[in-house]
C-alpha cells in the first residue's frame, strides 16, 4: 500500500517537473562560397553554391531585395556542396539583391548580387498622357509620360532612348529622349489651332498605343450682335431675336460649342433686363419678349471674364394708342378698354393697369394694380374700400395716363 | 496496527480529495467568471477604421520638393504620403500574418504580384516577419502635369525586422536601405508601381555632435530622490497635480541637500503616440519648479509600457519624440531614463526584443537630443551590464541584502569601469504589521539601514536616488498588484510618513551625511 502511494506520489512530483530542454551542440560548417560572378541579368536561372566542411541542416540562405525577403533551405549537391537555388521572383527582380548564410541565429556569410534588367527580351511600354485636353494657345501642354519595362517588369535603366511620335493635321513629329527615373517624358504643347493631337511611343523597338489630347479653342475674343424682329411695335406680344456673329478666340478658332453668352438689355430709364443663349457653332442666339409700351434698348453681349461685344440699339414705338375708361355704378365700376393694338387686334393678355387714387385734397390713397383679359380689365371700388366723396383718379397703362376727377357716391 | 494505519490514510485522502474538489469547482467557476468578463471590446463589432497615425508611424521627412514637372502641392503631397506610409504598413502585415489583406490598396497590379510570390513562398516555407521602418527621407524626383504620377527616392530607409519560423523567432536585423519610388493615383489611391532598391548616397550633411560632458559631470556628484507627490503617488502629472505642493516638496528635497529628483512618464497615461498637451504642460511646470528649487530632473521617458512588439515601435518613438522635443532646452533636465526596469520583462516579452527596442530608442534619443546623457533604469546591478557600451551611464536598483550591495556594485564595476554608476533606487520600507507578521523593519532600522547604506555610498563615491521622500496612504493596484500582503510594503518607503512627520531615517539622508559624500565624490574624482 505504501509502495502504492510512494510511486503514486513520484509520479504527480515527476509530472510537475518542468522540462529540462536539452542543448543541442550545434556544430558550426566552416563554409566558403564557390566563387561566380555578381552581376546578373534578370531571368537567369541563379544559384548560390558554398563549399562546406560538414552539412548541417539548419544552414539556410537568406535573400533580401526591395519587395521582401525568403529563406531558403539548400540543397545537397555533394558530400562537400551546397547549393541554393533562388525562387523565380528574386532571380526577377533587377537590382541588388542580399543574401546570407545563416545558422540558427548566426550570419555565417554574407553577400550581394547585382541583377540588371533585362535588354535583350522584348521592352513593355506603359505611357501616361495627361491632362487629356488642352487650350490652344502657346501656354498649355500635356505630358507624355512613359515607362517603358523588360519583361519582367523591371523599369529600364536611365538613358534607355524612347522615340515620341505625335500628330496634328497633316503634321508628324518625331523626336527622341532618354530615360531617367524610371520615366521619358515629353511635353506636348497646344497648336494654336484646335483639334486633336495624337502622341505614341517607341522603346526597343516596341510601340505603345496611341494617346490623344484634344485641344481645345482659347478664350472668346470680342464680336458682334444684331437685334431682329417682325415688327418694332411694344405690343408685349412679339418676340425680339439676339444674335451674334460667330464667336471666335485670338487665334481665329471658332469658341468650343456651348459657350454661354449674356445679353444685357439697358432701357431709358436705366433697367436692366437680361438673357442667355450658348453658342452653336460659334453663333449664340437669345430672345426676349417686346416691351408693351414705347422703349429704347441699348444691348450688349458679354462672355464672361472673356470677351464683350458692340452695343446694339433697338427701338420700340408704341402699339396701344388710347384706351377708354367708362365709370358705372355711382362711379365705383370701372370698366377700361378695349385695349387696341396697332392694327385694331385685341392685345395679349396681361397688360399692366396701374390706378393711383387721390382724394380731393390730393393725397395720397391707395394703388390698385390689374391686368387685361381679352383686351379689357375692371376695377371695382366697393364702399367699405372707399367711401363716398370726389376722388381723383390716375389710371396708367402702356404708357399711356389718364386721369379722372369723380364724386363716387352709392347711387 | 495496519487496519487504524488505513482508516487514518483514507481519512486522509477524503479530506484532501474533498478539499482538492471545491479548490478545483471554485477556480473553475473563478475561470468562466474571468473568461465572460474577457475578450474583445464591444465596439470592434463596428469595425471602426484605426486612424492611421495609431498603429504606424515613422517620421518622414521631405527633402526635396522641385521637379521638372508640376509643382507639388501641399494637399497631394499629404496624400502621397499618407498613401506611401500606407502601402509600407500593408506590407508589414501582409508579411506579419502571411495574408494579401489590403495589399491590392496600395500596390498596381503587378507590383502586388511580387508580394503575393513572397508571401506563397514564405507560406511553404513556414517563415512570417514582424517589421517596421523606423525612418523615411524622401526627395522628388518627378510629378506629372496632371498630378497623376508621382517618382520620388526614398533614402536611408530604416528598417527593423524579425524573423520567424513557426513560433520560433530566428533573429533579428535591422538595416538601412534606399528605394526610388513611383506611385500611380488609380481609383483616389496612390499605389506603389516600381519599387527600387538604390545605392545608399554618402551621407554629407553635418550631423551636431553629442555634448554631454557638463551633465554626466553633474551625474557623478549626483545625490537625489526619486519622487512621487504624497497624495498622488504614481500619478505625479494627474487629476491632481498641483505646482504649489510640488514646490513644497522640492523646498524639502532641496533643503536636505539632494540635488536631483527622478520623475516617470507612464506611456498610456500620457497619450501614448499622441501626446496629451496638458501632462506635456504639467511636466514643463514640473521642470521650472524644479529649476527655482535648483533641482535636477532625471526623466524616466518609459513607465508601465510593457509591450516592445515591432508594430508599436514608432508609436513609442513618437511618443518619445514629441516629450524629449518639447523639453531638451530646459535648463532643470539633467538626463533620459528610457525605461524603468526593462530587465524584469525579459523573461516574458524575449530578452532579445526589449533589448532591440531599448538599442533602437537609445539611438534615436541621441538623435534627437545632443546635451543629455542617457541610462536605463535597470531593476539589479547585474542587469546593469546590458548595453552598457550603448549608455552615457548605468543606473541600476538595489532593494536586496544591504550586505551584499557592495559586492554587488564591484561586480559590475569590474565589467563596465568606464560608465558612471548610480544606484538609481534603493531604500528599505518600515512597514512591520500584520500583512508581514511582524516580520518586517520598523522606522528604527530603516534609519540603521540608511545610515550604513549612506556611509557605504559616501566611502565609494557612489551616486544615488533612493526611494522616497513619502509614505503613501494609497498605492495603485498596477504597481503592486492587489494583495495586502504585497502591496503593504510599497505604503512605507518614505523618509516621511503620511502626515507628514519625519522619520527618522529623514536626518541620515538630510544634509550631514551629504557633505561626506560630496568631499569622497571630490577627493575621488582628484584621484583620476
Amino acid at each position: 500500500m505504501r509502495i502504492k502511494i510512494l510511486i503514486v506520489l513520484t509520479l504527480i512530483l515527476v509530472s510537475c517537473s518542468s522540462k529540462e530542454e536539452k542543448l543541442k551542440p550545434i556544430i558550426e560548417p566552416q563554409i566558403e562560397l564557390v566563387p561566380l560572378t555578381n552581376n546578373f541579368i534578370a531571368g537567369d536561372t541563379i544559384s548560390l553554391l558554398f563549399k562546406t566542411d560538414t552539412v548541417v541542416s539548419n544552414l539556410k540562405l537568406r535573400l533580401k531585395n526591395a519587395f521582401g525577403n525568403v529563406l531558403l533551405n539548400h540543397l545537397k549537391i555533394n558530400s562537400d556542396i551546397i547549393a541554393f537555388k533562388f525562387p523565380m521572383s528574386y532571380s526577377r527582380l533587377a537590382g541588388p539583391c542580399h543574401w546570407k548564410v545563416i545558422q540558427e541565429e548566426k550570419t555565417l556569410l554574407k553577400g550581394k548580387l547585382n541583377i540588371s534588367t533585362n535588354k535583350a527580351k522584348e521592352t513593355h511600354i506603359e505611357s501616361y498622357f495627361g491632362p487629356r485636353s488642352v487650350t490652344a494657345g502657346y501656354n498649355d501642354y500635356s505630358m507624355l509620360t512613359i515607362a517603358p519595362t523588360d519583361v519582367y517588369d523591371n523599369p529600364l535603366d536611365d538613358q534607355t532612348p524612347v522615340t515620341v511620335k505625335y500628330q496634328f493635321l497633316e503634321n508628324i513629329s518625331e523626336l527622341n529622349i532618354e530615360t531617367k527615373n524610371f520615366i521619358a517624358w515629353y511635353n506636348v504643347r497646344a497648336t494654336t489651332k484646335s483639334g486633336r493631337i495624337l502622341v505614341s511611343s517607341e522603346c526597343n523597338s516596341t510601340t505603345s498605343k496611341e494617346l490623344t489630347t484634344i485641344v481645345y479653342p482659347s478664350n472668346a475674343t470680342g464680336f458682334s450682335i444684331s437685334a431682329s424682329s417682325a415688327h418694332n411695335f411694344a405690343d408685349g406680344n412679339q418676340i425680339l431675336t439676339l444674335k451674334s456673329d460667330i464667336i471666335k478666340d485670338e487665334f481665329d478658332n471658332v469658341v468650343s460649342d456651348g459657350t454661354l453668352v449674356t445679353f444685357v438689355i439697358r432701357n431709358e430709364k436705366n433697367a436692366h433686363l437680361y438673357t442667355i443663349g450658348t453658342t452653336l457653332g460659334g453663333i449664340a442666339e437669345a430672345r426676349t419678349l417686346h416691351p408693351d409700351k414705347a422703349s429704347r434698348w441699348e444691348i450688349q453681349a458679354f462672355v464672361t471674364g472673356a470677351a464683350e461685344s458692340n452695343v446694339t440699339e433697338f427701338s420700340f414705338t408704341p402699339a396701344i394708342k388710347d384706351y377708354p375708361v367708362y365709370f358705372s355704378k355711382g362711379n365705383r365700376n370701372i370698366d377700361i378698354g378695349p385695349f387696341e393694338s396697332f392694327m385694331k387686334q385685341l392685345v395679349p393678355d396681361g397688360i399692366l393697369l396701374q390706378l393711383d387714387i387721390y382724394d380731393e385734397n390730393g393725397a395720397f390713397i391707395e394703388t390698385k394694380k390689374t391686368t387685361t383679359k381679352d383686351g379689357v380689365c375692371n376695377i371695382f371700388l366697393g364702399e367699405y374700400f372707399l367711401p363716398s366723396g370726389t376722388y381723383t383718379l390716375k389710371f396708367k397703362a402702356a404708357g399711356i395716363s389718364k386721369e379722372f376727377t369723380k364724386n363716387i357716391h352709392d347711387n | 496496527m495496519t487496519i487504524k494505519l488505513n482508516k487514518t490514510l483514507y481519512r486522509t485522502i477524503l479530506i484532501v480529495t474533498f478539499v482538492a474538489i471545491n479548490a478545483l469547482v471554485i477556480s473553475g467557476i473563478g475561470a468562466a467568471w474571468a473568461f465572460m468578463n474577457t475578450g474583445a471590446d464591444k465596439t470592434s463589432m463596428l469595425h471602426l477604421e484605426v486612424p492611421m497615425e495609431d498603429v504606424y508611424k515613422p517620421s518622414l521627412t521631405w527633402e526635396n520638393l522641385k521637379n521638372q514637372g508640376r509643382p507639388m502641392e501641399q494637399q497631394a503631397l499629404g496624400e502621397i504620403t499618407n498613401d506611401y506610409m500606407n502601402a509600407w504598413h500593408v506590407r508589414n502585415i501582409a508579411y506579419k500574418k502571411n495574408d494579401r489583406y489590403g495589399v491590392e490598396d496600395f500596390y498596381t497590379d503587378s507590383a502586388r504580384a511580387r508580394l503575393y510570390e513572397n508571401i506563397d513562398l514564405n507560406v511553404k516555407n513556414n517563415n512570417w516577419y514582424k517589421r517596421t521602418t523606423l525612418s523615411h527621407n524622401s526627395s522628388l524626383d518627378f510629378y506629372t502635369a496632371d498630378g497623376t504620377m508621382v517618382v520620388f527616392k526614398d533614402y536611408n530607409v530604416e528598417e527593423y525586422q524579425e524573423t520567424y519560423e513557426g513560433e520560433k523567432l530566428l533573429y533579428t536585423e535591422k538595416d538601412t536601405t534606399s528605394y526610388q519610388v513611383m506611385m500611380l493615383l488609380e481609383d483616389g489611391f496612390w499605389r506603389i508601381r516600381h519599387l527600387k532598391e538604390i545605392p545608399t548616397p554618402v551621407d554629407t550633411t553635418k550631423v551636431v555632435e553629442r555634448n554631454i560632458t557638463d551633465n554626466l559631470d553633474k551625474i557623478k556628484r549626483l545625490k537625489g530622490i526619486n519622487y512621487y507627490p504624497k497624495d498622488s503617488p504614481w500619478d505625479t502629472f494627474g487629476k491632481r497635480f498641483s505646482d504649489s505642493i510640488l514646490n513644497q516638496d522640492f523646498q524639502i528635497i532641496h533643503k536636505m541637500g539632494l540635488n536631483t529628483i527622478r520623475v516617470f512618464i507612464q506611456y498610456e497615461d500620457f497619450g501614448k503616440n499622441k501626446v496629451d498637451y496638458k501632462k506635456l504642460n504639467h511636466l514643463k511646470t514640473l521642470l521650472d519648479v524644479a529649476h527655482k528649487n535648483k533641482l535636477d530632473v532625471l526623466i524616466t521617458l518609459f513607465d508601465f509600457y510593457g509591450d516592445y512588439d515591432v508594430s508599436n515601435w514608432t508609436l513609442t518613438h513618437r511618443h518619445a519624440e514629441t516629450i524629449i522635443k518639447a523639453v531638451k532646452n530646459h535648463p532643470a533636465l539633467l538626463a533620459w531614463d528610457i525605461k524603468n526596469e526593462p530587465d524584469l520583462d525579459f523573461e516574458s516579452r524575449n530578452r532579445q526584443r526589449v533589448l532591440s527596442w531599448l538599442n533602437q530608442m537609445i539611438e534615436n534619443v541621441k538623435k534627437w537630443d545632443k546635451t543629455h546623457p542617457i541610462t536605463i533604469g535597470w531593476s539589479s546591478p547585474e542587469a546593469g551590464i546590458e548595453l552598457a557600451d550603448k549608455v552615457d551611464f548605468v543606473s541600476y536598483h538595489y532593494y536586496r541584502e544591504l550586505d551584499k550591495f557592495k559586492e554587488a556594485h564591484d561586480v559590475l564595476k569590474k565589467a563596465v569601469p568606464h560608465k558612471p554608476k548610480v544606484l538609481q533606487e534603493y531604500g528599505l520600507s518600515s512597514y512591520n504589521g500584520l500583512w508581514n507578521l511582524y516580520r518586517g523593519y520598523d522606522e528604527n532600522d530603516q534609519f540603521n539601514y540608511y545610515k550604513k547604506m549612506q556611509d557605504l555610498l559616501a566611502k565609494e563615491g557612489i551616486p544615488f536616488m533612493f526611494w522616497t521622500l513619502y509614505d503613501f496612504k494609497k498605492v495603485p493596484s498596477s504597481v503592486a498588484g492587489r494583495l495586502p500582503w504585497k502591496t503593504k510594503k510599497q505604503h512605507f518607503f518614505g523618509c516621511i510618513d503620511s502626515l507628514g512627520n519625519i522619520k527618522p531615517s529623514y536626518k541620515i539622508l538630510s544634509n550631514h551625511w551629504m557633505f561626506k559624500l560630496g568631499e569622497a565624490k571630490e577627493k575621488d574624482d582628484d584621484k583620476k
